[in-house]
């Protein structure tokens, strides 16, 4: 059973990474603790019904449609929610962000009513058994479409033009400003990217489960994945999604489905009061 | 680059007060004047950083008053600080890289994909920033963090950085300030080269006179907000309002 659950874990986990990069991009360029990523995460989901269902779009179709929806609502909540409120205490920020997710849950009830729908985009079904571990379809390419994002992600991050504006905002938001770097579309690229990774991760939540409001309480497991992983390192963002994951299949497996919770922010208080900077994150030294 | 009447008031204090001059083309224009006399402020109101109250900032035929400052950047000048703003977390070549990038013109869509014409831009952006840096004489850095170099050459970086948005007018807020005498120096040297090699045009801030006399070929002296005198440097050298401003009277 144990390499079942590592399998499991280890394929969820990597949706939850997705998530997690999702935040730790609009973190670390923007500095805003995104408490509406797991909303945002429920809105990908509604997004591929969307696509799918009211729009009857083939699969191409959906995936386009959501990755460019939910971009521009990336950049809509940057520039309406979040520019006008930058330089704002920490706690403003964090209610915008509350209240963006109560809005977002409120809208997806309006318009397609509190119940659960299905969502079925028509990628690969089944199982396949592999060794003494049966995986199956759509979390393997949940698993494979999660990396694959992951990698351009670090890629754009690591050697694109505007990857290194973002770093170089990341690092210091005064020194961009002052080089005359236009941090306001810095920052909009930011939470476009960080909305779209979100919304793809729902896609995929939305399948292995249905699509409902309630996909928030597992996107918010980026939480935890970035706070373990640290809040400043975008390969900890990954390394922190997949233990969640893991940790998640191996408690409910073993204990309870309800022990995930406690196995999950345990780890969570832990280190934040042993290494708060989190497991992979640079200890912020005290200015000189 | 030109400045009409400008001034900036912060509530009743006057910062500047109708300061007018114009810095000429291919030359270096120093602005000296005691503590508090309202050069930083100057350069803020020249580079975007703050909207001047009244009056009048034109580069190259530009009306660049009150622009943001990745607007006036555009135009094609450049700007390094007082105190550093380098960016501690990337390295010395990403630095002077991000000043060739200011304007984050390219897509989204295009920086993600690395389409062709992207993946040129970049390889042509890095080997453009490698020259710099070998004009800086700071080739071997070019993987160091900027905390591993001295406090002259991380200016020197800035500088880089400045070069590397090809300004044509580059804006010295004290780069002199907090060094040894060698590396004044190499920092005279580097502005002279700079002057030479791409025909730059430089407005300076600085304290140190004798780099001053050596630089430039023009100066203008402001005192509480006020221009009050505008020469080469010999000529300000022997001005008595000057020598009055600085020693008191």
């Amino acid at each position: 059973m144990l390499m079942q659950f590592l399998a499991s874990g280890f394929m969820l986990g990597s949706v939850y990474g997705l998530v997690a990069l999702g935040f730790a991009a609009i973190y670390k360029a923007t500095r805003v603790f995104n408490f509406a990523q797991g909303m945002l995460m429920a809105t990908g989901a509604y997004l591929a019904v969307t696509g799918s269902v009211v729009l009857g779009l083939p699969l191409v179709g959906t995936i386009a449609f959501v990755v460019v929806a939910a971009g521009t609502l990336g950049v809509v909540i940057q520039w309406l929610l979040i520019r006008p409120l930058a330089g704002r205490p920490l706690l403003a920020m964090v209610m915008i962000t509350i209240a963006l997710s109560i809005i977002l849950r409120a809208l997806i009830v309006i318009i397609f009513g509190g119940g659960a729908q299905t969502l079925r985009l028509g990628l690969p079904e089944g199982s396949f058994v592999l060794g003494s571990v049966r995986i199956s379809a759509i979390h393997a390419t949940a698993a494979g479409v999660s990396w694959l994002c992951m990698a351009l992600f670090m890629v754009f991050f690591r050697f694109s033009k505007a990857g290194l504006l973002m770093r170089a905002t990341a690092d210091s938001h005064e020194a961009a400003v002052l080089s005359g770097v236009n941090v306001n579309r810095i920052n909009a690229t930011a939470w476009a990217l960080g909305t779209i990774l979100a919304a793809i991760g729902g896609v995929f939540l939305g399948q292995l489960q249905v699509a409902s409001v309630e996909l928030e309480n597992i996107g918010l497991l980026a939480l935890p994945a970035v706070v373990i992983g640290g809040l400043q390192s975008i390969p900890g963002a990954i390394i922190g999604g997949l233990l969640v994951g893991l940790i998640e299949q191996l408690s409910s497996g073993y204990i309870s489905p309800k022990a995930r919770d406690i196995f999950v922010y345990v780890p969570l208080l832990i280190i934040l009061l042993v290494r708060p900077w989190g497991l992979f994150g640079e200890r912020e030294l005290g200015r000189v | 680059m030109e400045i009409d009447a400008l001034s900036m008031r912060f509530g009743g204090l006057v910062a500047l007060d109708a300061v007018s001059f114009k810095a000429v083309e291919g030359a270096v224009t120093a602005v000296i004047g005691p503590n508090g006399a309202g050069k930083t402020t100057l350069l803020n109101c020249i580079s975007g950083m703050y909207r001047p109250t009244s009056g009048q900032v034109s580069f190259d035929g530009h009306n660049v008053t009150g622009a943001r400052p990745e607007r006036v950047a555009r135009f094609g000048m450049a700007r390094t600080f007082q105190n550093l703003a380098l960016f501690a977390g990337l390295s010395v070549l990403d630095n002077i890289k991000v000043g060739a990038y200011r304007h984050g013109q390219s897509g989204l869509l295009e920086g993600a994909l690395r389409f062709g014409r992207a993946r040129r831009e970049e390889a042509e952006t890095d080997a453009a920033a490698r020259e710099v840096l070998d004009f800086l004489e700071l080739g071997d850095a070019a993987t160091m963090l900027p905390a591993g170099l001295s406090y002259g050459q991380q200016k020197q970086v800035e500088f880089g950085r400045a070069l590397m948005q090809r300004a044509r007018l580059i804006l010295l807020d004290e780069p002199m300030a907090g060094m040894s005498a060698p590396e004044k120096s190499r920092m005279v040297g580097l502005i002279r080269r700079t002057r030479e090699r791409f025909g730059t045009s430089f407005l300076l801030v600085e304290h140190d006179i004798p780099v001053i006399m050596e630089l430039s070929d023009h100066v203008v002296v402001l005192d509480f907000g006020r221009k009050i005198a505008d020469a080469p440097p010999r000529e300000v050298q022997a001005d008595p309002v000057v020598i009055a401003a600085y020693l008191g009277d």
